[in-house]
């Protein structure tokens, strides 16, 4: 039996099934805008001298898909540790400097991003920050599968321990997490391409930007499709028996959908086709991200029955919350219109 | 203590968390301030029409948005990190204490992020009321922010009335967290206010800083206040314990020392500044200023943190991970039956018998050497390295075995900083037995 700590004496804030929820929403956000920059710098850097407007587009974009990605990826931690602080202490503590590390990692990766938007060492920037940010999510997708597979930490253990506690040197990498983060790449290509259409059509004022971008479109959800495929046919196997079917179904039929729904863009292109192909793709990810969490709390349920442990019936927080997110969204809905319309008046003046 | 324990050299892993969070403080504090300073002078500047001025805030708004954006954000969630790899248990505690506390700070953040966007990059497109909107709403969250997480952080160095029945709002608004608030506002509107005099003695002609530096300095001023309203009501509520640490500890002494020092040189500054404007102000004077509010705030969050001890969390989690209401069953039992990871490495590393588990005073002294090696990384290894931070043998070097002994016998009498020894008897020998042997010089 592995040393799995025991539940947090202080017991669920609320129930699981709430706390499941905003996990799986908070990992749907991150993945939004962590696909920008995961596909987003390595198709920039390429595109640079072929099509040097989308090039450009995603390039500026880059910090802001950074700020907010970073953001959103705060949620999913925050509930992950709240349902399973066992799992995923030890298992990040056990390769201790390399998750320590990741930090100054980002920190680079995301100065980079704003070098390379600013114009400044623009390919030798973003080369950097692809390569860091590709390891980052190379790093977090292991440290998952690790929190999930207790059974493996006593090995990891003998080699990482130094007087019973532990060095930290140790870094755990295994095949799964680099299936995931083929099927992520793949999603992120296909979020790039509904990125580059929603552009496109939305904002009509510069036709040549609109020229590069539709005919990529389809092509990226292709070699999207593509990655997605070759690494679902590995993964899925690896998880069949924890994933229910629909899901499987689901989750697996959305991306060959979006992808056809790229290749009618390309056929009939315009702002309803576009919107239509942004919902699919944000159906792409959230089928996807549901199934990853699905199958996150299978592998875990395996050691530990959450339901047994008790609940404090934390609901003025809570409530709190849900206040302070509504009138959140009130607020930003007002800086977004107010956004909008400035730039609209910009964009019309030319 | 039934996570697996990080050792750093040198340094001990909890000291990574103020590399982390020094940084993290200061910078957010200058954009809780900045954001202030920043939205009362675009206000003024539409005001009184001066496009100069609004020239001169683009220059000084493209630092703050960028620095709080990018380096706030990710030393902040870098915080978080770092406690969850040193401090597992406490991390656990306050994350399942204050989840939609953090929530909630994540929902402010986005508006910070948002509205600073906003700001800086529509400075010539939004109207001027729009302008000023942004601005008043990225100062606004960027303080909610502030309180927030200090409700958290007060909370570790007072409980208050909270236990571990009650809910988030026992745990919130705690003795010392009104006084926190006020200090970090205060410290704030400081910070901001001496970077913008830097900023000002390089950027700005001279015109503009003698308009300028009056206006900074107000707010300055009113934040000094804030410190010594919010210092005063900080000291009144200090726990015993903690009132007693930065008396004894020659650190904690200096670093109060230096607070203060610190803090009234700043106070005198801005009040020259406030009476003679933009003169008094030149690029040495004005970077001297702010690394002197730079030493206030590093000796601030040093003292609060220093000031914790023997708790992670006050009268509920101990310093080395171990939670207070536990205390008498490890002290029964001892720490090995309760600690499954330190039970793994004495199994599996050095093939010991679960009888030999449970009576470590019994093994022959090399195996107990070991054996106590271990139970000084699960009890000691927190708060003292071997040789570096809080180094374990320079400290013991002049003491005989008997003081040694007897030290670790009366741990929490002998220094009001220490948690009381958390096994029992047997593996006290183990641990003594141990030192005796770092003190000789010799591995075990």
């Amino acid at each position: 039996m592995p040393p799995i700590p025991k539940p947090d004496p202080l017991g669920m804030p609320i129930p699981i099934g709430y706390l499941f929820a905003l996990k799986v929403f908070g990992f749907f956000l991150h993945m939004v805008f962590m696909n920008l920059w995961l596909a987003g710098l390595p198709v920039a850097i390429a595109l640079s001298r072929s099509r040097p407007r989308v090039s450009e587009r995603l390039f500026v974009v880059m910090p802001f898909a950074m700020a907010f990605g970073i953001n959103a990826g705060i949620v999913p931690l925050l509930f992950l540790q709240t349902l399973y602080p066992q799992f995923f202490y030890p298992a990040t503590i056990l390769q201790a400097w390399f998750w320590f590390l990741i930090i100054p990692l980002l920190l680079m990766a995301y100065t980079a991003v704003y070098a390379a938007a600013f114009g400044r060492w623009r390919i030798a920037a973003s080369l950097i920050a692809a390569g860091l940010l590709t390891w980052i999510g190379f790093q977090f997708s292991a440290a998952m599968s690790l929190t999930a597979r207790p059974e493996r930490w006593p090995a990891l253990f003998q080699i990482a321990t130094s007087a019973g506690g532990v060095h930290g040197l140790t870094i755990y990498l295994d095949r799964e997490a680099l299936l995931r983060l083929g099927l992520m790449t793949g999603m992120a290509l296909g979020t790039v391409g509904a990125f580059l259409t929603l552009l496109a059509e939305i904002d009509r004022k510069d036709p040549r930007f609109r020229e590069e971008a539709r005919p990529l479109v389809p092509i990226l959800f292709t070699l999207g499709l593509g990655l997605f495929g070759l690494a679902g046919s590995q993964y899925v196997p690896m998880v069949t028996d924890r994933l229910p079917v629909a899901l499987q179904l689901l989750a697996g039929a959305s991306m060959p959908i979006a992808c056809a729904a790229a290749w009618l863009y390309r056929a009939r292109p315009g702002r309803a086709t576009a919107i239509a192909l942004a919902i699919l793709q944000s159906g792409v990810l959230l089928s996807n991200a549901t199934a990853r969490q699905v199958v996150q709390a299978a592998e875990l349920g395996a050691w530990v029955d959450l339901r047994q442990v008790p609940v404090r019936g934390e609901w003025g927080s809570f409530g709190m919350f849900l206040a302070a997110l509504l009138i959140g969204l009130g607020v930003l809905g007002w800086i977004l219109r107010t956004v909008w319309i400035r730039l609209w008046e910009a964009a019309s003046r030319g | 203590m039934e996570y697996p324990v990080w050792v750093v050299p040198f340094l001990t892993a909890p000291m990574l968390i103020p590399l982390v969070a020094i940084p993290h403080v200061i910078v957010a504090q200058f954009a809780v301030g900045g954001g202030f300073l920043l939205a009362d002078g675009v206000a003024w500047a539409y005001r009184h029409n001066r496009r100069d001025a609004l020239d001169y805030l683009r220059d000084l708004a493209r630092f703050f948005v960028l620095l709080t954006i990018v380096f706030g954000a990710i030393t902040g969630v870098g915080i978080w990190w770092t406690i969850g790899l040193t401090s597992p248990e406490s991390t656990s505690a306050l994350i399942h204490v204050f989840v939609f506390g953090w929530a909630t700070e994540w929902v402010v953040f986005v508006l910070e992020i948002v509205s600073a966007f906003a700001f800086y990059y529509l400075w010539d497109r939004l109207r001027p009321r729009e302008h000023m909107a942004m601005g008043w709403i990225y100062a606004a969250s960027a303080w909610l922010s502030l309180a927030l997480i200090t409700g958290i952080t007060a909370f570790m160095l007072t409980t208050g009335r909270w236990t571990p029945e009650s809910n988030f709002f026992a745990a919130f608004f705690n003795p010392s967290f009104l006084p926190q608030v006020l200090i970090r506002t205060g410290g704030s509107l400081a910070i901001a206010a001496l970077w913008i005099g830097v900023h000002l003695s390089f950027r700005a002609s001279e015109g503009l800083r003698d308009e300028l530096v009056p206006r900074i300095s107000r707010w300055a001023i009113a934040g000094m206040f804030l410190i010594l309203i919010g210092g005063i009501g900080y000291f009144a509520v200090l726990p015993d314990h903690a009132r007693l640490n930065v008396i004894r500890a020659p650190l904690l002494l200096i670093m109060t020392a230096l607070n203060f020092g610190a803090t009234l040189t700043a106070l005198a500054a801005f009040g020259l500044g406030y009476l003679r404007g933009g003169r008094w102000i030149n690029p040495p004077e004005a970077i001297l200023m702010l690394l002197i509010g730079i030493v206030a705030i590093t000796s601030g969050e040093f003292l609060r943190e220093g000031a914790r001890k023997p708790y992670r969390i006050e009268r509920y989690i101990f310093s080395p991970g171990i939670r207070v209401a536990e205390a008498p069953r490890l002290q029964q039992d001892g720490l090995i039956a309760h600690s499954p990871w330190l039970q793994l490495y004495l199994r599996e590393t050095m093939g010991l018998s679960e009888e030999e588990l449970r009576d470590p005073a019994r093994l022959p002294e090399p195996q107990k050497v070991r054996v106590g090696e271990a139970l000084y990384v699960y009890h000691c290894s927190a708060c003292h390295a071997l040789d570096g931070y809080n180094g374990m043998r320079p400290l013991i070097q002049p003491w005989t075995p008997e003081m040694l002994a007897d030290a670790v016998r009366h741990l929490h009498r002998t220094n009001p900083a220490m948690p009381p020894w958390l096994g029992n008897e047997a593996e006290r020998e183990a641990l003594i037995a141990y030192l005796i042997r770092l003190q000789q010089g010799g591995e075990p």
